[in-house]
């Protein structure tokens, strides 16, 4: 099991377990204590999917039989086809229990721990696919003896000779539920994996750096001599008054110090190079080969391509490039519900691919590279594709979208749909997949991570996945620009170019200062006015300006000039000053000065509100003010472009002025920036989601009386409850386009369209 | 070391004085001190625009040396300076004179100059002095309150009064002090 490159995999499994094992605790109990809130079983399912999913990386069948049928039992609790009884959550925790003992089991003791449960999980699995139980007392595990009837899905375990009974496997079903929490939940330790080698050298760099520093005491000391020598000299001439004693101190004096000033000057270079040298390998030790999270997946593609009598070849490609240690842990997961989707759904049986004219073995490809500066993942098959229709088809089913707008629909929309939670186009739920679990968690943590997914598919010929992901959380290349005499990190992915121009040729027309760049005019605000820095504006026969914006227009921010590209290590704004506009996040430059990482997407935000309002300095407003009436306005944040579309459309037509939002930060900064009647925004969101949105402006006193629509795809009272409670003024879900009551709501709560 | 009262109180601010401070500190560690009377009160006095103040040695984290102060951009109000770096740590900088309302400004390049940095960890922030004069024991039973134009003018977070070397001490509120710059820094 621990073959791939060294890569052991039985402790990244070990891992699992315990990470999982707390969800599952931590998310039992709480159902434990509230069994009418669902709320908690999305979690703990995923955790029982992720174990399941390990299990079978590991090959511990009965681990992966025992999780999916926790699993099956909590799919019944969501869908409300079974009530929660405490019955059933201490078989869930007794299930956990049984998971969690291997946390502690080393891999050659693997068979025996088998052995010593393959019994308790056969019954645990029967009683979890029996009726839930109503209360826990009642349905302590049947006893040992009693030949528990064969379960649903048969396990590879062989009974042991003799059956142990010593170890019980879950606390005596008598221990009060609380007694867990006075356990510690989280003793969270963060711990990361380093490549030897790279740790090595920082060892050595360390060691290096801490000798160098042995030698500044040398230093000093050598200087309190070289004072008392010059007291003593001082006073020698007092005394004498001799010129030639004092001639003979004075260049002994003078050894002294020259001595002392070179050990100083070579012990500084070194000093600084030792550091420059440890601060690139801790970098650099953050990096991990994208290969590293690909071990297990040639045996997941061979095992599940077995299970589903398919055959596949599986190729990786740009195992070597460099990831984030943060991001690789995180991408395991999405990828293996790729890859199975991929072989489960995408890849046909040999005999359909026969008659389809292809080879009877499918290709499936993992490739990983950089692009634009971000790490780009793609996994590609040549099966069947996603058939459009079948989505739309599920749309309407589901009241998705009304059929005129779901008809309407383009290719690219409807495969969008693919991400939403529980939306599955498998006909039946298998232990491979079809449970509407996977998709969606990829799209949650691709938005976690600060990227996004989407999915290419052409019926026939394939479907390709394509996850874009920044390389690094922590680690930016940056350019360092000089604003107001203050230095300011500009992520350069994020910027179009940096031009030196004669400051002649920056023009002033109609108080609007402009240069020329490829053919184009643009548009040139004071970087000092735009972030509020009040400084000296820069002078002299050049200007420096710093392009951004890229395709969707380009803005210039003239600043006095450029200071260099640097790696920052990037740390988050001190909480204390709230969120900061145009800001990401700070850094230290290499001499240990702050510097502030700032947030390009949100400047252009600013700057293009700005520009439409008149409010930048530097900018003539005239060219931008509205004709026509002054209508309502309304702001939309959702971050779905397709309800987003339907959304803005619908109040477009009924007469609103309507401005768009991606997340919940863009709808705050834009509320905040410009005059809106009123806010209609989606709970999911990612950065800031709904709930916090409504929560944080109605915490502003500017915000308290906006009107707010929540509208959702989530329909549970629960839900409902959650948004108004936080301030909302109406829930809506979805399923409201489809008739009046959207706008009708709209109406009634900032009014007609024109005043 | 062995007397507990001033190797506890001492230590902290100790830890990273520079060594002109170092010397002030040792020399007042080598003075003979008086038997505490009442409950014995350690501070760091400094001076600041002419005028002389003293905080609560607990409340002070380190001392260091001037470092470049960084503007936040929109985050313009006086009492708040920026960012500064300190052993690889980003530590939020307020304006002293801002705080106290003192009139006259300080000498900016001053060779006294030092940052003080207030705790706790994870919430510290620091302000420029213009020079650190050492630490000293008082009696908390010989503190004298402030008069009340001082301690109920506006900013002010002078409470009490304590005599040092002959001369009077403003002694500070760490928490009135932070209270008045962490609300314009957000």
């Amino acid at each position: 099991m621990s073959g791939f490159g060294g890569l052991d995999l039985f402790e990244l499994f070990r891992g699992e377990v315990e990470v999982h094992g707390q969800a599952l605790n931590a998310g039992l109990l709480a159902l434990e204590a509230h069994p009418d809130d669902a709320t908690p079983v999305t979690a703990i399912m995923r955790a029982a999917h992720s174990i399941k999913g390990a299990g079978r990386v590991v090959g511990l069948e009965s681990v992966v039989s025992l999780a999916h049928a926790m699993e099956d039992a909590l799919v019944r609790i969501q869908k409300g086809v079974e009530r929660c009884t405490s019955g059933r959550v201490q078989q869930l925790l007794q299930g956990t229990d049984v998971l969690t003992s291997l946390q502690s089991v080393r891999e050659p003791d693997v068979p025996a721990w088998n052995a010593d449960h393959a019994a308790a999980i056969n019954e645990l699995i029967t009683a979890l696919s029996a009726p839930a139980p109503a209360s826990a007392a009642a349905p302590a595990a049947p006893p040992v003896s009693t030949p528990a009837p064969e379960p649903a899905t048969t396990l590879p375990v062989h009974q042991p000779e003799s059956t142990p009974a010593a170890e019980p496997l879950s606390p005596a079903p008598s221990t009060p539920a609380q007694v867990r929490h006075a356990e510690p939940v989280s003793t969270e330790v963060r711990t990361v994996r380093v490549n030897a080698d790279n740790l090595d050298r920082m060892m050595r760099l360390a060691g290096e750096s801490m000798v160098e520093g042995r030698r500044f005491p040398q230093v000093q000391r050598g200087l309190r001599q070289i004072r008392a020598q010059l007291r003593a000299l001082r006073a020698s001439v007092d005394a004498s008054g001799d010129p030639s004693a004092m001639n003979r101190e004075v260049a002994a004096l003078d050894r002294a110090v020259t001595g002392l000033a070179g050990m100083l000057e070579s012990a500084f270079r070194r000093t600084e190079e030792v550091g420059e040298r440890l601060y690139h390998e801790v970098i650099g030790s953050r990096m991990r080969p994208f290969g590293d999270a690909t071990a297990g997946f040639p045996r997941l593609v061979r095992d599940v391509s077995r299970m589903l009598g398919r055959q596949v070849r599986f190729e990786m490609e740009g195992l070597q490039t460099p990831v984030d240690r943060d991001i690789l842990a995180r991408l395991d997961a999405p990828l293996n519900h790729i890859l199975r989707n991929a072989i489960d759904h995408g890849v046909e049986s040999p005999s359909d691919r026969r008659a389809a004219g292809k080879g009877e073995t499918a290709m499936l490809r993992l490739e990983a590279r950089h692009h634009a500066g971000m790490l780009e993942v793609r996994v590609r098959d040549d099966g069947r594709g996603i058939d459009p229709e079948r989505i739309r088809a599920k749309v309407i089913e589901r009241r998705l979208q009304s059929a005129d707008v779901a008809e309407g629909l383009a290719r690219a929309e409807l495969l969008e749909f693919l991400f939403l939670p529980g939306f599955s186009t498998a006909g039946s739920v298998t232990e491979v997949s079809g449970r509407g679990v996977g998709l969606d968690v990829v799209h949650q943590t691709m938005r976690e991570l600060g990227g996004s997914v989407r999915v290419e598919s052409e019926p026939g010929r394939g479907t390709t996945f394509v996850l874009s992901l920044p390389i690094t959380l922590s680690v930016i290349r940056a350019a360092l620009m000089q604003v107001s005499g203050e230095r300011l990190a500009f992520p350069l992915a994020r910027i179009d170019r940096i031009e030196r121009i004669a400051s002649a040729d920056l023009r002033r027309t109609e108080g609007r200062l402009a240069f020329d760049l490829d053919g184009e005019s643009i548009g040139v605000l004071h970087g000092s006015s735009l972030l509020e820095l009040p400084g000296d504006p820069p002078a002299g026969t050049h200007a420096s300006i710093l392009v951004i914006g890229g395709e969707a227009g380009r803005t210039g921010i003239l600043v006095d000039g450029f200071l260099g590209e640097r790696d920052l290590v990037v740390r988050p704004l001190d909480a204390r000053l709230g969120r900061v506009p145009h800001v990401a996040a700070s850094a230290l430059d290499e001499d240990g000065v702050p510097l502030l990482v700032m947030d390009v997407e949100d400047m252009l935000v600013s700057i293009r509100r700005g520009l439409a309002e008149g409010r930048i300095r530097g900018m003539a407003a005239t060219a931008f003010t509205r004709g026509g009436p002054v209508r309502r306005r309304i702001l939309i944040a959702e971050d779905s472009i397709t309800v987003r579309e339907v959304e803005r459309q619908m109040l477009l037509r009924a007469g609103y002025h309507v401005e768009v939002a991606v997340d919940g930060v863009d709808a705050w900064n834009q509320l905040c920036a410009g005059a809106f009647d009123m806010l209609v925004t989606d709970l999911d969101m990612p950065r800031m989601n709904g709930i916090e949105l409504v929560r944080a402006l109605r915490r502003d006193p500017r915000f308290e009386r906006l009107p707010v629509a929540i509208v959702s795809y989530k329909d549970r009272p629960e839900d409902r409850e959650a948004g108004l409670h936080a301030g909302a003024n109406a829930y809506l879900t979805k399923g409201s386009f489809q008739d009046r009551t959207f706008l009708d709501t709209i109406i009634d709560l900032v009014g007609e369209p024109v005043p | 070391m062995t007397d507990p009262s001033r190797s506890t109180d001492m230590e902290r601010p100790r830890r990273s004085l520079p060594d002109d401070a170092l010397d002030a500190q040792t020399a007042a560690l080598a003075a003979p001190i008086a038997p505490a009377e009442g409950d014995p009160l350690p501070l760091v006095v400094f001076r600041v625009a002419g005028e002389r103040f003293a905080l609560p040695a607990g409340s002070v984290e380190r001392i260091f040396m001037p470092a470049p102060v960084r503007r936040v951009p929109h985050r313009n109000h006086p009492a708040f300076r920026g960012l500064v770096g300190h052993e690889g740590e980003i530590v939020l900088a307020a304006s002293i004179e801002k705080l106290l309302d003192l009139e006259r400004g300080s000498d900016p390049a001053g060779p006294g100059r030092r940052f003080i940095l207030l705790g706790p960890a994870g919430r510290g922030w620091a302000f420029e002095v213009d020079m650190v004069e050492g630490m000293v024991t008082v009696s908390r039973s010989a503190l004298r309150p402030a008069p009340l134009t001082v301690a109920q003018g506006k900013g002010t977070a002078s409470r009490m009064l304590a005599v040092v070397d002959g001369g009077e001490v403003s002694l500070l509120d760490p928490e009135a002090l932070r209270a008045g710059w962490e609300v314009t820094a957000a």
